[in-house]
């Protein structure tokens, strides 16, 4: 351990131990293991059973002053996990709030605006951790404006990023100043962010410095909402954008109505060479300083996650439309408690680049790398997806939904699902059809069920899937199988069995059972899962 | 008033300004290149890239590793691998990507290293053989090269690669110098590579039917390992025939390749080159 963290230890102790009158404790665990046991059939290999865990602490001195920490330990991570092998104190923070000042220092999660030009952010599922350690101090000088800044380097596994990130951001309130007795209330942000990395490459001339600014909008009135972001980022040459020196630039925008029974909301947006990270040679989940919104439904049922989508920072274009309407009730398609109705549509094309000379070819290393017309979208459709879903409560017991899914995966551009052997990179075209009922046998007491079907004629053909989950009190039960009965090489089942125990805040799931290889994504945010076949637990407790 | 400053102050020590690039991107790298005219061994170091004709990216990569040749020139020899094993290094039977690159022998290097995926490489097999993703590779090749004055790190031994005069099948001569003295055991390794090879190759989202395949490996003279060299003579030579291996497109396309390493940590000490020209073995 870390001269550091063993002082750290010694701070919070020595805190807790003189302050303990005005002192309040919480925090919260996670531990999960899994065993790995070899499967030819799934390409399942055998492993060392893994172990990740984590344990926050935070100690609260009256109400303006608070230690907190974290920590983490990871035995034998799966596959691209392995840097995270180790334990310590991944995180540690001294937190200051008074006199309107808010200053935090060590490490922090944050995010301006929608988080386009930053957000820092936890997601273990993902393998995510990019806090800052650093400063970071907020202040309100009034009412309706707040100001943050910030400076530090990211976590990269259990070290720090090379880069140093700088960033200031503004958000004011302008109802605290003007029309005050306006309905329509109006918000406007704007920030910027910095990184420093040292130039040492002996070929390419690299920014050592690298500026991004944003500026947003947001207008309410009644149901009516819209609001707005656009950032802009100077050359930033990095591997992830092949070393070429073309400016950023990104827009999201989105408008909704809303009243009772009824909401819509139609979003678009469009990136343009916004990948921006801390160290420019980082590359998956590493040292991103911003988060690009996904705009397309997060989906949770098993074979609709099958072929997600993967948020392109080099360039993508897109729109999303959503709708949801509530049947009332007592009307004659309503029923007795009314039926919701969902619909969701996605897309999202590639943008339009053209060669910045006739010499350089598109995504030359060392060149500007392309062109764009800002308003053009290019030769290819990336994603597509037609989302409806019915919801219906029949009676006291029983509930019902429904969900068909069409969906387009432009694999062969996106090239991120795993290759069947000999096989190639291909555009998906799959239907998804989803029942799922609910029964209440008493309070607290329920049998759920889920029926899945998908269709595709590419890649791993068609899939089944049935689920059975009993929640009786505070005890889990749920058995389930994934058979992919159209793969080209042979039918494969994925079942496992799940149980479990909830008290309060606690709980404890034992599982055993197969994972199919393939993507896990939150919010457009992907990383790889391998296939595996094992036991696996997982705890979690908060106090 | 106080608001105001407080603002200012906070912006300005949390602000610095912005390095906007104007071209050219690129710069030279003085003395990266051998001086040919002063015969003085230079160091020399391997890099074996690993790519496949339906990697997509792996064009990226040899466009990364063509500007490192163009930067160190005889610094740098280079063996593009495509093992077997791998998706993207299959044949198809029909259309431009039918051209079969695999080999055993760097399927063995793949798999004794730990290959993780395309595209990458071996530098000089440094640190017990670490993939290297392409842009990593300047720093690295930097550090091999070059002390931190910038001034170039002298080889511990000295690679000649000749051809001898008769016809078929053809000779060839690898002389090794030992210039400082060396603990361990060491193995010389010696490799026939071709260019110039015309087939497909998946780049981006673009398939180029007629993409130039260069520093392809084709195959080891003196098996994927080598053989053992005794470094207690000053001077080495070992001699051997190339058998035209059935692979080979075109024989004056093909370059010779030798290196040095050590037997226990696989660390290349000093990697030459030499072009077969039928005209002047001849």
């Amino acid at each position: 351990m870390k001269k550091l963290d063993i002082f750290f230890i010694s701070l919070f102790l020595s805190f807790y131990a003189l302050t303990q009158n005005n002192l309040s404790f919480s925090g919260d665990l996670q531990i999960s293991g899994q065993t790995f046991q070899e499967d030819l059939l799934i390409e399942a290999e055998k492993r060392d059973p893994n172990l990740n865990s984590y344990l926050n602490l935070s100690l609260d001195y009256k109400n303006y002053l608070r230690i907190g920490t974290r920590l983490e330990l990871y035995k034998n991570p799966i596959p691209g996990f392995e840097s995270y092998e180790g334990e310590g104190i991944a995180h540690k923070f001294i937190q200051f709030q008074k006199w309107n000042f808010d200053i935090t220092i060590g490490n922090f999660y944050d995010q301006f605006g929608s988080g386009i030009l930053f957000r820092s952010y936890f997601d273990p599922n993902l393998g995510i951790d990019n806090s800052v350690n650093g400063a970071r101090v907020k202040y309100r000088p009034s009412s309706g404006i707040d100001l943050t800044a910030i400076i530090g380097k990211q976590r990269n596994y259990w070290e720090l990023g090379e880069g140093i990130i700088r960033g200031f951001d503004t958000q004011i309130y302008l109802n605290d100043y003007l029309f005050k007795k306006s309905e329509t209330k109006v918000s406007l942000g704007g920030s910027f962010v910095t990184k420093y990395q040292k130039d040492n490459d002996p070929f390419f001339i690299l920014p050592e410095n690298v500026g991004a600014w944003s500026g947003r909008i947001n207008i309410n009135k009644g149901g009516w909402s819209f609001e707005s972001e656009y950032a802009h980022k100077i050359n930033d040459p990095s591997f992830t954008n092949n070393y070429i020196y073309k400016n950023g630039n990104s827009i999201i925008i989105s408008g909704s109505y809303s009243q009772k029974g009824l909401g819509l909301v139609l979003s678009g947006k469009r990136v343009d060479n916004m990948n921006f990270r801390s160290d420019r040679d980082a590359t998956l989940q590493q040292l991103n300083i911003n988060f690009l919104t996904s705009l397309n439904k997060q989906q949770s049922y098993s074979l609709a996650t099958i072929y997600p989508y993967v948020t392109q920072p080099n360039g993508e274009i897109g729109i999303q439309f959503d709708c949801f309407y509530k049947i009332p009730k007592k009307s004659k398609l309503g029923g007795k408690y009314g039926t919701e109705l969902n619909f969701n549509f996605s897309n999202c094309f590639s943008i339009n680049k053209i060669n910045p000379t006739d010499s350089e070819l598109i995504g030359q290393p060392g060149t500007l790398g392309y062109e764009s017309n800002f308003f053009e979208f290019g030769d290819e459709k990336l994603f597509q997806e037609i989302n409806i879903n019915i919801k219906k409560k029949i009676n006291k017991q029983l509930k019902l939904q429904t969900t068909y899914i069409n969906l387009f995966n432009n694999d062969k551009f996106l090239k991120a699902q795993k290759l069947l052997e000999g096989g190639a990179h291909e555009k998906i075209f799959a239907n998804i059809f989803i029942l799922e009922s609910e029964y209440k046998l008493k309070p607290r007491y329920t049998i759920k069920s889920e029926l899945q079907y998908l269709q595709t004629k590419q890649h791993l053909g068609n899939w089944g899937m049935g689920l059975i989950e009993a929640n009786l009190k505070n005890i889990f039960f749920s058995i389930q199988d994934l058979y992919n009965y159209g793969n080209p090489t042979s039918p494969i089942h994925y079942y496992s069995v799940t149980t479990g125990f909830i008290k309060k805040s606690h709980r404890i799931e034992l599982r055993y059972g197969k994972v199919r290889a393939g993507l896990f994504c939150v919010g457009g945010i992907c990383r790889e899962v391998p296939a595996s076949n094992g036991f696996s637990i997982n705890i979690t407790s908060s106090f | 008033m106080k608001h105001i400053n407080i603002y200012i102050i906070l912006f300005l020590l949390f602000n610095v300004s912005c390095d906007k690039i104007s071209g050219p991107f690129t710069e030279g790298c003085l003395n990266c290149c051998g001086d040919s005219e002063n015969q003085k061994p230079i160091k020399t170091i391997l890099i074996e890239e690993f790519t496949g004709h339906k990697c997509s990216n792996c064009p990226n990569g040899t466009r990364i590793i063509e500007n490192i040749i163009e930067t160190y020139c005889d610094h740098v020899v280079v063996l593009a691998c495509h093992p077997f094993n791998q998706d993207f290094t299959s044949p198809n039977e029909s259309g431009p990507l039918t051209t079969d690159f695999r080999t055993n022998e760097t399927t063995e290097i793949a798999e004794e290293f730990g290959f993780w995926g395309f595209p990458s490489a071996l530098l000089n097999r440094i640190n017990n053989g670490e993939f290297f993703q392409p842009f990593e590779l300047n720093t690295e090749i930097q550090n091999l090269l070059f002390d931190e004055n910038n001034n170039p790190i002298p080889p511990d031994l000295d690679i000649k690669i000749s051809f001898s005069s008769d016809s078929s099948p053809i000779g060839i001569n690898v002389e090794i110098e030992k210039l400082n003295e060396l603990n361990g055991e060491y193995k010389l390794a010696v490799v026939v590579s071709e260019d110039f090879i015309i087939s497909g190759q998946y780049d981006g989202n673009e398939l180029i039917e007629d993409y130039e395949h260069n520093h392809v490996y084709r195959s080891a003279i003196n098996g994927t390992w080598g053989e053992p060299i005794d470094l207690t003579e000053t001077t080495i030579v070992k001699n051997y025939d190339l058998i035209n291996p059935n692979e080979i497109n075109d024989i004056s396309n093909c370059t010779i390749v030798a290196y040095v390493y050590n037997s226990e940590t696989k660390e290349i000490i000093q990697a030459a080159k030499k072009k077969i020209d039928l005209f002047e073995q001849l």
